[in-house]
């Protein structure tokens, strides 16, 4: 190593010794500079107002007058229920009317020599004789239809013709009975019939609520009177006819019952339906209407003992997807006649939602017909009792909720009179005018041409009235002040604007010692659809559905035309010092602020800084301010050439001189505010336009000349 | 930054350097002393991580030789030189006699121009750095050579633009400002490079084939720190408006700023957590070089080579520090921070980056003197070599540039009884301009010691350096 440092040591010393190394020690120069920063630039245009706060509109030109109308939340539209229809059940029955039997006809009997067993072609001796003879009266085929009826109007009608030369008489009647049981069917007490009549004499019984069966028998004695001395001949006769009418000549008896066979099917000649009316409501009255829901059963009992056919009718209701008349449906096929087997029930259950309510008339009306009729008695192999006061019932059940009250029937869209709903408006519109009143203050403030409306739409088609009253609160929820509309018809199916009385006053409320804009709308009030004037006058009718609704809404707009006075605003920024140390403040040899401040709104302009410093005791002191802009305390007076009374040039410069002990405080600051006064000419009685393009422009900067590396 | 006494700090620096030794590109007094020129004249620790083919040439017939520790070290710029200095930062005499004293110049607007001109290109280039070689050893063993060494990089390149200094001297003037940053950038490194070299001579496979040897090396990178700017774009602009009416006004001003740039870092937090991790690096990888050295004939050798080629991993403390922005500012109250922001970017940890090796392509060739007829036995002394190299970057990592440079070189030793070598050099391009070296020692038959800078007029006329530049090696030779 020794050997090494050596030559080291003396090759470092040669070199050293070739540097020149006097006077080399560093020293920093000094210079002069200046560090020239825009420290503010604020531009408040009305144009930015505008956009930031959606209440705002104009059309996109520079000049435009700007418009606060704020789009309001629209309340939520109030749905119109249309009156439900509570039916009623309904029963009625179709008689039979009819006993599907024809009257047997009685035979006609002729009494002849033979069968009196008087000899004929010799004169008789006599005495006088008396002949009894009893003979069934139904033919056997007839009986093998029916084995009894009842008549319910009747008369037996014999006709007597006596050929013979004598007199007959009939001492104990002639006698129809039931020879089943013996019971008397009729018993007629005819004249004597004289001799050689050529005129039947004719007799006659009621037979109302006889029973006649089908073994009826007739009995009588012929007692002869002028016998003896006349000669028979074999032409000679007693005719015996009988037969049955309703109580004259040429009518037809009826009968009530009759235990019978029916050979064929038996068309009931009568045609006519029997109409039930079912009542839907007793104050709603449709032409035509649709249904969301509701359901009935059509009931139909077959009382009489046999099958029938019926026809069945309910031509209002039509099928909302073909238009085609109700019709009850049996296997699959819809028909107007269905087949019901003797003494059942045939239901079918009907889905209002399906079906369309149309007056058959085109008259209002406030009920379903329903029609029935007994078409055919089906024709049956066996004896059974039919009366024509058996019938078919029918019944319309509309369904039952569970605790036994009836379902009603829910209209879908009506076309007819209802009567007046009542519907119940309350609503809150938020018509904050965002947080302007957060800053901006004024003394007074006076508004132009300002519109306040109120915005109803009805959808359906019916008369409807309005009366509402609009409450306003500030932004506390203190209200103010309330306007009303009064009763007002609106215009059906439009939007109606409704212009209330005495804006100004309701808005100029809310600056009366209160300054602040209106906070909140409350609409309450009520909707009268249909009233009672429209609802009485059986001529109008109206069309609405249960969707229908009616939308409310406010309309609150203004040109910015204002007039202020002593407004004011305020415009704080955090502010962190220069930068400069205070050791190093004596750097500085001078520094100064420029502000530039262009205004073109229609206001003359008073604006002031001031720097403050947070003090940091407690946050309850007001902060320390530490300098003022100007320093003088005073305002600059920015006038703008829109100003009414002022037309000023709108572009101010001042430059404010700082010594290095002001810069030294400015690094105390936490914060800069501007605080700017407002007014419009004539001390704010003079109402000016406010413009997209209104601006107020204000930039400040700062000239600090620095002596840099001064000792 | 303080400035330290440039007195004290050359004394100490040419003490402690005298005791070092010295290797490779910036620890070899021989490639300094002739202007950092190898690529074909270099031989055995000279060569090594250069152009490992020259490793199996012939060192001065030692077949082993090695050394331990050197150090090389540069600093340098090209925005201040010593004249600079001494005009405007040394200060001015006031005062007679006991009172005198000396005072900060004040800058004249002239002054201010002086200085603002030492921008040539308008970026000044700042670089430094210090290379340790903790050991190495070359041998040569018949047709083989073989190397090992251990070393350490520190290098520092520091971009600075003009704007910087403009807006130091003049501010943000009242009719307005405008400066560019753009092209700012700072890289530093410290790698720790293990280099294991071997050569091989190609045996004579046709006829009058020239001697033709190759090299291979294989470096294990580790890394210590580094910084990199991977891009700077930025500008500050104070743009002043004048009253139309009245142009002494001010009528409105705005400052319009733009940065976007991209840092890597990966380091240690401070010097005492880096001083208990010296052995526990923050990146490693790998790094190849590639030689070539063919004799075209007795008088000319040629030489080529391509080293560092490979990448480091740096997966410790490793963030990104990005910004991005621009900027119109009017209003420095509200907007203050933004422009501070911006300008102080994000800083993002993240898992690992990956920068490359200061890659390096070098072509080169050596005249032997006595090869040429008309200087054979005309110079007097043993051995007069003449060399040219052409090195090329491939990146600007730190120690590294793309700039090309191209060197020239001498090494003559005279006669035995005198064991002083002689070695000068010219070297254009680079991050460091134009330089001349020198360089001397003595050169025994057991050892070496050699001292050389490229900064020859920082001795002989230190007034109009702008660099610092020594090379001390010391060598034994077996």
């Amino acid at each position: 190593m020794k050997k090494l440092f050596i030559p080291s040591f003396l090759i470092a010393i040669f070199f050293t010794a070739c540097v020149d190394l006097t006077g080399l020690d560093p020293v920093l120069p000094t210079w002069s500079t200046s560090i020239t920063i825009p420290l503010i630039d604020r531009k408040f245009t009305f144009a930015d107002v505008i956009s930031k706060d959606p209440k705002f509109v104009s059309d996109t030109a520079a000049g435009a007058e700007a418009i606060y109308s704020p789009i309001l939340d629209k309340p939520d539209a109030t749905i119109i229920n249309l009156p439900s229809l509570i039916p009623k059940s309904t029963i009625i029955s179709q008689k039979l009317g009819v006993v599907p039997l024809v009257l047997p006809s009685l035979p006609s009997i002729a009494f002849t020599p033979l069968l009196l067993g008087i000899p004929a072609g010799f004169v008789l001796p006599g005495p006088d004789q008396q002949i009894s003879r009893t003979l069934p009266i139904i033919d056997p085929l007839t009986a093998t239809v029916f084995d009894y009826m009842i008549f319910e109007q009747g008369r037996l009608v014999i006709k007597l013709t006596n050929t013979f030369p004598f007199d007959v008489t009939f001492p104990s009647g002639i006698r129809l009975y039931n020879s089943g049981d013996g019971s008397e069917f009729a018993l007629l007490t005819p004249p004597k019939i004289p001799k050689n009549t050529t005129t039947a004499i004719e007799v006659s019984k009621s037979v109302i609520g006889k029973k006649m069966t089908s073994n009826l028998k007739m009995e009588m004695i012929i007692q002869t009177e002028g016998l003896t001395g006349t000669t028979l001949s074999n032409s000679n006769k007693l005719e015996v006819k009988s037969s049955f009418d309703a109580g004259t000549e040429g009518t037809t008896a009826t009968l009530t019952e009759a235990k019978l066979l029916l050979a064929g099917d038996f068309d009931v000649f009568d045609t006519t339906y029997t109409i039930a009316l079912q009542q839907l409501d007793d104050s709603t009255t449709l032409k035509s209407a649709s249904f969301e829901s509701g359901e009935f059963d059509i009931i139909i009992d077959n009382g009489i003992d046999c099958d029938i056919v019926v026809g069945f009718q309910l031509n209002e209701l039509k099928e909302v997807a073909n238009g085609a008349s109700f019709q009850l449906k049996q296997d699959g096929k819809a028909s107007e006649f269905v087949k019901i087997v003797r003494k059942t029930t045939l239901t079918q259950k009907v889905k209002l939602n399906a079906y369309e309510f149309r007056s058959n008339t085109g008259v209002a009306k406030n009920n379903l017909n329903f029609g029935i009729r007994i078409k055919t008695l089906i024709g049956f192999p066996d004896k059974r009792v039919i009366s024509k006061l058996d019938s078919v019932r029918l019944r319309i059940v509309p369904k039952t909720k569970p605790n036994g009250d009836t379902e009603p029937y829910v209209l879908g869209r009506i076309v007819g009179k209802i009567k007046p709903v009542y519907i119940n408006l309350n609503d809150t519109i938020d018509v904050a005018m965002g947080d302007v009143t957060e800053s901006f203050k004024f003394k007074q403030i006076k508004f132009d041409s300002l519109i306040f409306n109120l915005m109803v739409n009805m959808s359906g088609g019916f008369v409807t009235d309005l009366n509402m009253k609009v409450k306003s609160l500030t932004k506390d929820n203190v209200a103010r002040d309330s306007i009303t509309t009064g009763r007002v018809r609106l215009l059906i199916g439009k939007d109606n604007t409704i212009k209330f009385p005495n804006v100004d006053r309701f808005i100029s409320s809310f600056f009366t010692g209160g300054l602040s804009l209106p906070s909140k709308l409350v609409m309450s009030g009520r909707v009268e659809v249909n009233p009672i004037d429209v609802y009485e006058d059986t001529t109008q009718f109206g069309t609405i559905s249960n969707n229908d609704s009616i939308t409310t809404g406010i309309e609150f707009k203004f040109p910015v035309r204002l007039g202020i006075t002593d407004g004011y605003m305020t415009d704080t920024s955090d502010f962190s010092g220069t930068g400069l140390k205070s050791s190093d403040i004596n750097i500085i040899n001078v520094g100064k602020i420029g502000l530039i401040m262009d205004n073109t709104f229609p206001l003359q302009m008073k604006v002031k800084g001031k720097f403050l410093m947070k003090r940091s005791d407690t946050s309850a002191v007001a902060d320390s301010v530490i300098m003022y802009l100007p320093l003088t305390q005073d305002t600059i007076l920015v006038d703008s050439s829109r100003y009414y009374s002022g037309g000023g040039a709108g572009k101010y410069f001042t430059t404010i001189v700082l010594q290095p002990s002001d810069i030294d405080l400015l690094n105390k600051a936490t914060s800069i505010v501007f605080y700017t006064e407002f007014r419009t000419s004539a001390n704010g009685a003079h109402v000016v336009r406010f413009k997209r393009n209104d601006t107020f422009h204000i930039r400040a900067y700062t000239t600090i000349n620095l002596n840099v590396n001064k000792k | 930054m303080k400035i330290v006494n440039l007195k004290i700090f050359i004394l100490v620096f040419l003490f402690v350097a005298t005791n070092l030794f010295s290797g490779n590109e910036r620890f070899s007094p021989r490639n300094t002393g002739m202007g950092r020129t190898f690529a074909a004249s270099s031989r055995g620790l000279d060569a090594l991580g250069l152009n490992p083919a020259n490793l199996v040439l012939a060192d001065r017939n030692n077949n082993i030789t090695f050394h331990f520790m050197p150090i090389g070290f540069d600093a340098g710029s090209d925005f201040l030189d010593f004249t600079l200095y001494r005009r405007h930062f040394t200060g001015t005499d006031t005062g007679t006699g006991s009172n005198k004293r000396i005072i900060p110049k004040t800058l004249t607007p002239e002054d201010k121009k002086d200085i603002l001109t030492v921008f040539p290109s308008g970026i000044s280039n700042t670089q430094m750095s210090i290379d340790v070689a903790w050991f190495g050893i070359a041998s040569q063993i018949n047709e083989w050579g073989y190397g090992i060494t251990v070393t350490e990089h520190i290098n520092t390149n520091f971009d600075l633009t003009k704007g910087y200094l403009r807006l130091a001297l003049d501010g943000l003037e009242e009719d307005g400002s405008d400066y560019d940053f753009s092209g700012t950038a700072v890289r530093a490194s410290w790698l720790r490079m293990y280099n294991t070299s071997i050569a091989y001579r190609i045996p004579e496979l046709f006829k009058n084939q020239p001697e033709i040897a190759i090299g291979l090396g294989v470096k294990y990178v580790q890394g210590f720190s580094y910084f990199g700017t991977q891009n700077y774009d930025g500008y500050i602009r104070d743009v002043v408006y004048k009253n139309p009416t009245d142009k002494t006004k001010i009528d409105s001003l705005k400052i319009l700023a733009k940065v976007d740039f991209l840092q890597y870092k990966s380091a240690y937090s401070d010097l005492n957590q880096l001083q208990n991790n010296l052995t526990k690096p923050l990146g490693s990888g790998f790094g190849f070089d590639f030689g070539i050295n063919v004799k075209i004939n007795p008088k000319l050798r040629l030489g080529f080579s391509a080293i560092n080629i490979g990448s480091i991993n740096w997966t410790k403390n490793a963030q990104i520090l990005t910004g991005k922005g621009e900027l119109e500012i009017s209003d420095l109250i509200r907007h203050g921070s933004d422009l501070r922001n911006a300008f102080k970017g994000e800083t993002i940890d993240t898992t690992s980056f990956t920068t490359k090796l200061p890659s390096q392509l070098h072509f080169g060739v050596e005249f032997d003197a006595d090869a040429f007829k008309f200087m054979r036995d005309k110079f007097w002394g043993e051995d007069l070599k003449f060399a040219a190299d052409v090195h090329l970057g491939f990146n600007n990592e730190p120690g590294n540039s793309t700039f090309p440079r191209i060197s020239f070189g001498l090494d003559y030793r005279p006669k035995y009884y005198i064991p002083i070598p002689i070695r000068m050099g010219m070297s254009f391009g680079g991050r460091e301009g134009f330089a001349y070296s020198f360089g001397t020692g003595v050169s025994m038959e057991q050892w070496d010691l050699d001292f050389s800078t490229e900064t020859l007029v920082a001795l002989l006329s230190p007034k109009a350096t702008r660099a610092v530049n020594f090379t001390i090696g010391y060598r034994v030779r077996l």
